[in-house]
C-alpha cells in the first residue's frame, strides 16, 4: 500500500466519522445559537442515547437503522421536558444573556449521568452486533466500512434536512429569529418558550440520531461521552456558533484531523491536535472559519 | 455600654481550630482519620480554586489541573534529585503560577462560557501529553501508569509512618490557605476582584487593571494548588495521572466552592466537610464493587443546589439566619413598644 493510498484511507475514514460528528454538533450549536446555552451534557446524552438505541436493538432486534429515529424521538421529547421543566426557569432568573448557571446544572447532569452509566453497567463494556457489523468495501485499493457508510449518508442528510427545515418552515424561521433578536421576535409574535422547547428538544433529538448512527460500529461504555462532548464543542466553534453548514464543515474537518493525525502520529498526538484547534479558532476566530458573525 | 470585646469570628475561629487540633487524641483509626485528612485538602483545593473562581467571578473550570502540575513537579524532583517537598512544593507552586499567568493571558480575553471551555481544552492538553510520555523534560514520569515518589522517611520530606503527622500537617496547611484567603478578601485586590466579577466594564473605566487583577488572582489560586498538590501527593504517595490531572478533580474542587458559595470564605470549607464523606459513607454502605455512585451523587447535589439555591449553601445559611434575628428584633421591639 502506497503512502498515498494510506492517506487516501485516512481521510476517507475521517470524513466517514466526521458526518456523525457533525450530527451531534449541529444540536450542540442550535442550542447555543438560539438559548446561548453550553450544554456541558451533550456528550453524556450522547452517551444515554447509545445506550437506548443498544437496547431497543437487542430488545427488539429491528434493524438499527430504523431504531434511530426511535431514539432520536425519545430523546426529542427528553431534551424538551428538560428545557421546559428545568432549563426554562433558570434562564427566566439569570440577568446575563448567557448563564454561567446552566453550564454548571449541565456539567452536574453531565457527571450524574455518565457515573449512572459506570454504576448500572460497572464499567462492562458492551457494542452491538449487527447484519452491518464489520462489513467493508473494497474501491481499487481504498477499504469503506460500510456501517461507516450508511451511517454518514444518514447523518449528512438529516443534517441538510434541518438545515432546510430552519431555513424554510415556519417554526425553522422562529427559531433563527429568536437567536437573532430575542426581543423583536417576541414582538413578532414569536412564542419564545415553546421555541426554546421546540429547538433543545431538536438538539437533543440529533444527538439521540447520532447515537443510533455509532451503535453498529462502536463499542460502548460510560466515558464514551466525553470524548465526543468536547468535540462537539471543537466543531460548534470551528463551525460557528448557530450555523448549521458549518457544523457540517467542522464536523469533517475534525475527523479528517484524527485521522490524518493518527496516521501521522499518534493516536494522543491526534486528540491534543483536536484541542490545541480549538483554542487557536477560539482566540483568533471566535466566530468560526466560516461562521456568521455572531455577536460575543 | 459598649465593652471592648474579642471579635466574635475570631474566637469562634480559634475555638475550632483547638478542637481540630484535639482530634488525633482521641481519633486513632487510621482510616477515620484518613476521611479527615481528605476533607481537609480538599477544604484547601476549594479555597484556593475560590480564588479565582469565586472572588474574580472566572469560571475556570480547568484549573484542578495545577494539583497534577505541583505533584508532578515536586515528586519528580524528590525522586531523582532529592529534594526536599517542602522547596519542591516552591517551585512546583511556581511553576503553577507562571503557566496560569500564560494561560490566562490567552483565555482570560474571552468572556465566560469561552473561558471555561479554554481552561478545559488545556487541561486535557497537559493530561495528555503528560500520559503520553514516559520522560517529561528528562525526567521520567511513566506516562499514563502511576509514578511512586520513593520511601525516605522524616518531616523534611513530608513522610510519616503514621496519618498523625499528615493530619497535623495538612491541617497546617488549610489554616494557611484559610488565611491567605481571606487575607485576599479583606484586602485591596479582594474588592477589585469583585468589581470584577460584578462588572467588569464599570470596573475597567473606574481605573482597575481588569486583565492584571485576573492574571494575579489566577497566579495566586494557581500556586496554591500546586503546593496543595505536592501535599496531598505525597499523602498518597503516588501520583495517578488520570486521577490527578482529571477533568474529575476539576470539576469536583470547583464543585465544593460552587456548592458552599463561592466568593464567600466559609463557603467552600463548609461544603467540603458535608460533602468529602459522602465518597466514604457510600463506599461504607455498598462496598468498592459498584463504580461511579460517589461522582454520581456529586453530580445530582450540583445539580440540585445550581437549581434551587444558586447563590450556595453559606450565603443561604447567613440569609436565613438574617432573617430569624430581624424578625426576632422586630418582635421585640412590638412587645417593648
Amino acid at each position: 500500500m502506497s503512502t498515498f493510498t494510506m492517506y487516501l484511507q485516512a481521510v476517507i475514514d475521517g470524513l466517514l466519522i466526521g458526518g456523525v460528528y457533525a450530527t451531534i454538533a449541529v444540536g450542540l450549536s442550535l442550542a447555543f445559537g438560539v438559548m446561548r446555552i453550553i450544554n456541558w451534557a451533550h456528550g453524556e446524552l450522547l452517551m444515554v442515547s447509545m445506550y437506548i438505541s443498544y437496547f431497543l436493538f437487542t430488545w427488539l432486534g429491528i434493524d438499527p437503522y430504523l431504531i434511530i429515529f426511535l431514539t432520536a424521538a425519545i430523546m426529542f421529547v427528553v431534551g424538551f421536558l428538560l428545557q421546559k421543566l428545568v432549563i426554562s426557569n433558570m434562564l427566566a432568573r439569570e440577568k446575563s444573556v448567557e448563564p454561567t448557571s446552566v453550564l454548571l446544572f449541565t456539567s452536574g447532569l453531565g457527571l450524574f449521568l455518565s457515573n449512572l452509566a459506570l454504576a448500572l453497567t460497572s464499567g462492562e463494556y458492551y457494542s452491538a452486533v449487527t447484519e452491518y457489523t464489520g462489513k467493508m468495501m473494497k474501491i481499487s485499493e481504498i477499504f469503506i466500512s460500510v456501517p461507516k457508510a450508511i451511517s454518514f449518508v444518514i447523518a449528512v442528510v438529516c443534517t441538510l434536512a434541518l438545515y432546510v427545515f430552519l431555513q424554510k418552515s415556519e417554526t425553522g424561521r422562529a427559531i433563527r429569529a429568536t437567536s437573532q433578536n430575542r426581543d423583536v421576535a417576541i414582538l413578532m409574535g414569536v412564542n419564545m418558550k415553546s421555541i426554546y422547547n421546540i429547538a433543545f428538544g431538536i438538539s437533543i433529538a440529533m444527538v439521540g440520531l447520532a447515537g443510533g448512527l455509532l451503535i453498529p460500529y462502536m463499542t460502548l461504555n460510560p466515558n464514551i461521552g466525553s470524548t465526543f462532548g468536547f468535540k462537539a464543542f471543537v466543531i460548534v466553534v470551528l463551525g460557528g456558533y448557530g450555523s448549521v453548514i458549518g457544523a457540517l464543515v467542522g464536523g469533517l474537518l475534525v475527523g479528517v484531523i484524527e485521522k490524518v493525525g493518527t496516521l501521522a502520529a499518534s493516536d494522543i498526538t491526534a486528540q491534543i491536535c483536536v484541542f490545541v484547534v480549538f483554542i487557536l479558532v477560539v482566540l483568533f476566530r471566535p466566530n468560526g472559519l466560516l461562521g456568521k458573525k455572531v455577536k460575543m | 455600654m459598649k465593652r471592648k470585646t474579642w471579635n466574635p469570628k475570631v474566637v469562634s475561629l480559634g475555638v475550632i481550630c483547638l478542637a481540630v487540633l484535639m482530634i488525633p487524641r482521641f481519633i486513632t483509626g487510621t482510616l477515620t482519620l484518613q476521611y479527615i485528612i481528605n476533607i481537609m485538602i480538599f477544604a484547601y483545593f476549594a479555597t484556593c480554586w475560590n480564588i479565582v473562581g469565586g472572588y474574580a467571578g472566572q469560571l475556570a473550570l480547568g484549573n484542578g489541573v495545577f494539583v497534577g502540575i505541583g505533584a508532578y513537579v515536586s515528586a519528580v524532583l524528590f525522586n531523582y534529585e532529592g529534594i526536599s517537598p517542602f522547596i519542591g512544593m516552591l517551585i512546583g507552586g511556581a511553576i503553577c503560577a507562571v503557566l496560569a499567568i500564560f494561560i490566562g493571558s490567552l483565555t482570560f480575553r474571552l468572556n465566560g462560557s469561552y473561558f471555561a471551555l479554554a481552561t478545559v481544552a488545556m487541561l486535557h492538553i497537559i493530561r495528555l501529553t503528560f500520559m503520553s510520555n514516559k520522560y517529561m523534560f528528562g525526567y521520567k514520569t511513566n506516562g499514563a501508569l502511576s509514578l511512586n515518589i520513593k520511601w525516605r522517611g522524616g518531616f523534611q520530606n513530608m513522610q510519616f509512618e503514621n496519618n498523625v503527622g499528615y493530619f497535623y500537617l495538612i491541617f497546617a496547611l488549610l489554616v494557611v490557605g484559610i488565611l491567605i484567603s481571606w487575607y485576599i478578601k479583606n484586602s485591596k485586590m479582594g474588592y477589585y476582584l469583585q468589581a470584577i466579577s460584578t462588572n467588569p466594564e464599570a470596573a475597567n473605566s473606574l481605573g482597575v487593571n481588569v486583565m492584571a487583577m485576573k492574571l494575579k488572582a489566577n497566579a495566586i489560586s494557581a500556586f496554591m494548588l500546586g503546593v496543595g498538590g505536592t501535599f496531598y501527593s505525597f499523602f498518597l504517595n503516588v501520583i495517578d495521572p488520570s486521577k490527578m490531572l482529571g477533568y474529575d478533580m476539576s470539576v469536583q474542587i470547583l464543585l465544593f466552592a460552587i456548592i458552599g458559595g463561592s466568593g464567600t470564605l466559609v463557603g467552600p470549607i463548609l461544603a467540603a466537610v458535608l460533602l468529602v464523606p459522602v465518597q466514604d459513607i457510600l463506599r461504607g454502605i455498598v462496598g468498592a464493587s459498584v463504580q461511579g455512585l460517589a461522582p454520581m451523587v456529586y453530580g445530582l447535589i450540583l445539580m440540585i443546589f445550581v437549581y434551587y439555591l444558586p447563590r450556595g449553601l453559606w450565603p443561604s445559611i447567613v440569609t436565613l439566619y438574617e432573617n430569624l434575628t430581624f424578625k426576632k428584633k422586630q418582635r421585640m421591639a412590638k412587645d417593648g413598644r
